[in-house]
C-alpha cells in the first residue's frame, strides 16, 4: 500500500510548511504542560501526518490528535485563558490546508490559481485570528456559567453549523432538480 | 452541473463541530477560537462558490481512419464567468488508446476559450463513440466542486488493416464487364487465341498476312478478352470463437474479406459482400472506390447479434448472389445455420471457397475427462464437415492470424465452373 502513495510525494515546500505548523503548534502545546498523555499524542499526530503527506487521507485524524494534545496540556496546566488560542488555531486552520492532496496529479497546475488561493488563505487566517482574539476577550470578560451558559453556546453552535449545513443541501438540492428537468 | 462537498470541508465541519462540543464540555473559550478560522474558512467556501456556467465544444481531426492511426481531439472550453481550477478530462473511448495527456487543469476565463488537444491512437477496428468531456470546477478554498460529464458526440470509424492480397482467387468464368482476367471466349483483346477465316466486320489490323498468303483467302487473328468477375464475400457473425487476447475468428474474417473486397475492386471486379448472422446484412456487387466505402461500412458493422432464429440464404434478393459469381466465405464452420446456407450456396452452383478462421488449437477444452471427450468429438465433427465439403468440390482451407491470406489462398486450386442454371 506505501508504494502506491510514494509515488506522489508533495513538494518540499509543502512537507516543510507542515512540519514547522506542526513543531511551532505541538511545542507550544509541550511548552503549556508537557505530560506523558501530551506526548503520546503528539506522536500519534506526527506518524499521522507523515501518512496524511504520502496521499493517505488522514489530515481530519492528525489534526484532531493536534487539537487534542493541545487541549489536554491547557487542562492540565489550568490556564484561565491562554492567549495563544488564536495562533494555535490559525496553525490548525493551515496545517489541514497544507495536508490536503491537490488534485488529480501532483503536476498540475492552473496559472494563477496558487496566487489566488494563497490570499484567500491569507485572509481567512488573518480574519480568524482577529475574530478568534475577540472571542477569547469576551470570553474573559464576560463570565457566564452553569445551564443557560451551556445552552446557549449550544444554541449559537446548532444555529451557525446548521445554517451552513442547510445552505449547502439547499444548493445540491437545486441543482439535482435542474439535473432531472434538463 | 452538480455541486460536491469536497473531502477538505468534510473535515472542516467534523473539526468545527467536535471543537464546539468540546468547548461546551470543557467551559473553555479556548476551543471556540480554534474553531473560528475553519468555521470562517467554511463558511466562505461555501458562500461564495457559485456554479459556473461552462460550454464545452469537442472537435476530431478526421472521422475514418486506419488501426494504428493517431488522430488529434481538440477540445474547447468557454465560460461565461471566471473559473480559477477548472479540471479538465477526456473520457478515452473503447478502442483507442492515448499517446498524450487526457487530463489538465485550466484556468478559465470569460474572455477567450480555452484549447486543448488530446492525441489518441486507433487500436481497434470498429465504428467508437469519442468526445466525451468530464470537469470539475473548484470552488474557492477547494471545499466545494461542480462536476459535470459532457457526453460523446463524434463517431469515429476505425478500418481493419487489410490483408495484403497479391493473387487473391481466380475466378472460373469471367463476366461481361473488361477486367483483368483472360476469358476463353474469343473477342478482342491483348493475350492470342486463335487464327480464322475473315469474315465480314473484322479490323484490317487483325489480319494475319503471314496465313493470308499461304492459304487462298484472308485470315485474322482471334484473341482472349479480358474481362472481370463477380465476387461475393460472404461472412458467418453467428459467433466470435477464439483467443479473446489474439483477436476472434470475426476479426479475422473482416480483416480478410477488406483485404480481398479492396484486391478485387482494384482489379475492377465486382464485388458484393453479405454478413449472415443474427442480423443478416448485404450489399449487391458493384465496383469502383466509392463502393469499397460501402462495403467496409458493412464489414464494420459485423457483430455478433444473438439470434434463434433460422436464416436462410433463399430469402436474400436474386441481386445479393448474381449469377456466376464466385463466393469466399470466412466461416468458422461451427453454427449449423451458417453451414447450411454454404452448402445451399453450393448446392446452387456457385463456385465456393470457404476460408476457416477457426483456430482449433486456441480453443481450450473444459477441465476433467468428459471436456476432454467432448473437445475431441466436437473436432471431429468440425472435420466431418470439412470433409463434406471437400467431397462437394468446396476447398475448406484454414487461415490463422500467423499465416498471409494471400499464401493459404494461393494454395486453393482453379474453381470449377458454374453449372449452367446456377444461381436459380
Amino acid at each position: 500500500m506505501i508504494r502506491r502513495y510514494v509515488g506522489i510525494l508533495p513538494s518540499w515546500r509543502r512537507v516543510s510548511g507542515v512540519l514547522g505548523i506542526a513543531s511551532f503548534a505541538g511545542g507550544y502545546a509541550l511548552s503549556l504542560h508537557s505530560s506523558g498523555a501530551v506526548f503520546f499524542l503528539l506522536i500519534a499526530c506526527g506518524l499521522l501526518l507523515g501518512l496524511s503527506l504520502l496521499g493517505i487521507p488522514l489530515a481530519t485524524f492528525a489534526a484532531g490528535t493536534l487539537t487534542a494534545a493541545y487541549l489536554m496540556a491547557l487542562l492540565r496546566a489550568g490556564v484561565t485563558v491562554d492567549a495563544g488560542a488564536p495562533l494555535v488555531g490559525v496553525a490548525l486552520y493551515l496545517l489541514i490546508e497544507l495536508l490536503q492532496p491537490d488534485g488529480t496529479t501532483p503536476d498540475l497546475v492552473a496559472p494563477g490559481a496558487a496566487r489566488g488561493r494563497v490570499f484567500s488563505v491569507a485572509a481567512i487566517a488573518i480574519g480568524g485570528s482577529v475574530l478568534a482574539s475577540l472571542t477569547l476577550v469576551l470570553g474573559s470578560v464576560v463570565r457566564v456559567s452553569g445551564p443557560l451558559s451551556v445552552a446557549a453556546g449550544g444554541l449559537v453552535a446548532v444555529i451557525l453549523l446548521g445554517t451552513v449545513l442547510w445552505y449547502q443541501r439547499s444548493l445540491l438540492a437545486s441543482d439535482h432538480r435542474s439535473r432531472q428537468d434538463r | 452541473m452538480q455541486r460536491h462537498a469536497t473531502p477538505r470541508s468534510i473535515t472542516f465541519v467534523i473539526l468545527v463541530a467536535t471543537l464546539f462540543l468540546a468547548a461546551l464540555v470543557s467551559g473553555r473559550t479556548e476551543p471556540v477560537a480554534l474553531a473560528i478560522p475553519l468555521f470562517l474558512a467554511l463558511c466562505y467556501g461555501t458562500i461564495a462558490g457559485d456554479k459556473p456556467t461552462l460550454k464545452v465544444e469537442v472537435s476530431v481531426a478526421g472521422d475514418r481512419l486506419l488501426e494504428g492511426d493517431d488522430v488529434d481531439l481538440s477540445i474547447k472550453v468557454s465560460s461565461t464567468d471566471l473559473v480559477p481550477e477548472l479540471d479538465i478530462a477526456l473520457l478515452v473511448p473503447r478502442g483507442f488508446s492515448v499517446t498524450s495527456p487526457r487530463s489538465f487543469r485550466v484556468r478559465a476565463q470569460p474572455d477567450g476559450p480555452q484549447e486543448l488537444t488530446v492525441k489518441l491512437k486507433a487500436e481497434n477496428w470498429g465504428v467508437h463513440e469519442a468526445g466525451g468531456v468530464a470537469v470539475r470546477a473548484w470552488g474557492p478554498g477547494r471545499l466545494v466542486t461542480h462536476e459535470d460529464v459532457f457526453p460523446p458526440g463524434h463517431f469515429l470509424k476505425v478500418f481493419p488493416r487489410f490483408e495484403r492480397i497479391v493473387t487473391g482467387i481466380l475466378p472460373p468464368e469471367p463476366q461481361l464487364f473488361a477486367g483483368e482476367y483472360v476469358s476463353p471466349l474469343s473477342g478482342s483483346g491483348i493475350e492470342f487465341a486463335s487464327v480464322r477465316e475473315f469474315q465480314g466486320g473484322d479490323e484490317i489490323r487483325n489480319i494475319n498476312w503471314k496465313v493470308s498468303s499461304r492459304r487462298a483467302g484472308m485470315y485474322v487473328n482471334t484473341s482472349h478478352p479480358e474481362r472481370n468477375s463477380d465476387v461475393v464475400l460472404f461472412l458467418d457473425t453467428f459467433g466470435d470463437h477464439g483467443d479473446g487476447d489474439v483477436g476472434g475468428s470475426l476479426e479475422s474474417a473482416v480483416r480478410g474479406a477488406a483485404g480481398l473486397a479492396l484486391h478485387h475492386l482494384k482489379r475492377r471486379d465486382r464485388v458484393g459482400v453479405i454478413s449472415f448472422g443474427g442480423v443478416v446484412r448485404w450489399l449487391p456487387v458493384s465496383m469502383a472506390r466509392p463502393h469499397l466505402y460501402r462495403l467496409l461500412d458493412v464489414l464494420l458493422d459485423a457483430q455478433v447479434r444473438f439470434s434463434f432464429a433460422w436464416k436462410d440464404v433463399r430469402l436474400l434478393p436474386p441481386k445479393t448472389l448474381p449469377t456466376g459469381s464466385s463466393v469466399i466465405a470466412f466461416s468458422p464452420l461451427v453454427d449449423k445455420r451458417a453451414v447450411a446456407a454454404l452448402q445451399n450456396v453450393q448446392e446452387r452452383g456457385f463456385p465456393l471457397v470457404i476460408v476457416d478462421t477457426l483456430a482449433v488449437e486456441d480453443i481450450a477444452p473444459l477441465p476433467g475427462p468428459e471436456g476432454d471427450l467432448a473437445h475431441r468429438v466436437w473436432r471431429l465433427q468440425r472435420e466431418a464437415v470439412r470433409a463434406e465439403f471437400a467431397q462437394k468440390g468446396v476447398p475448406v482451407v484454414r487461415w490463422s492470424e500467423e499465416d498471409f491470406l494471400d499464401s493459404v489462398l494461393a494454395a486453393v486450386p482453379r474453381l470449377p465452373r458454374v453449372r449452367r442454371g446456377a444461381g436459380a
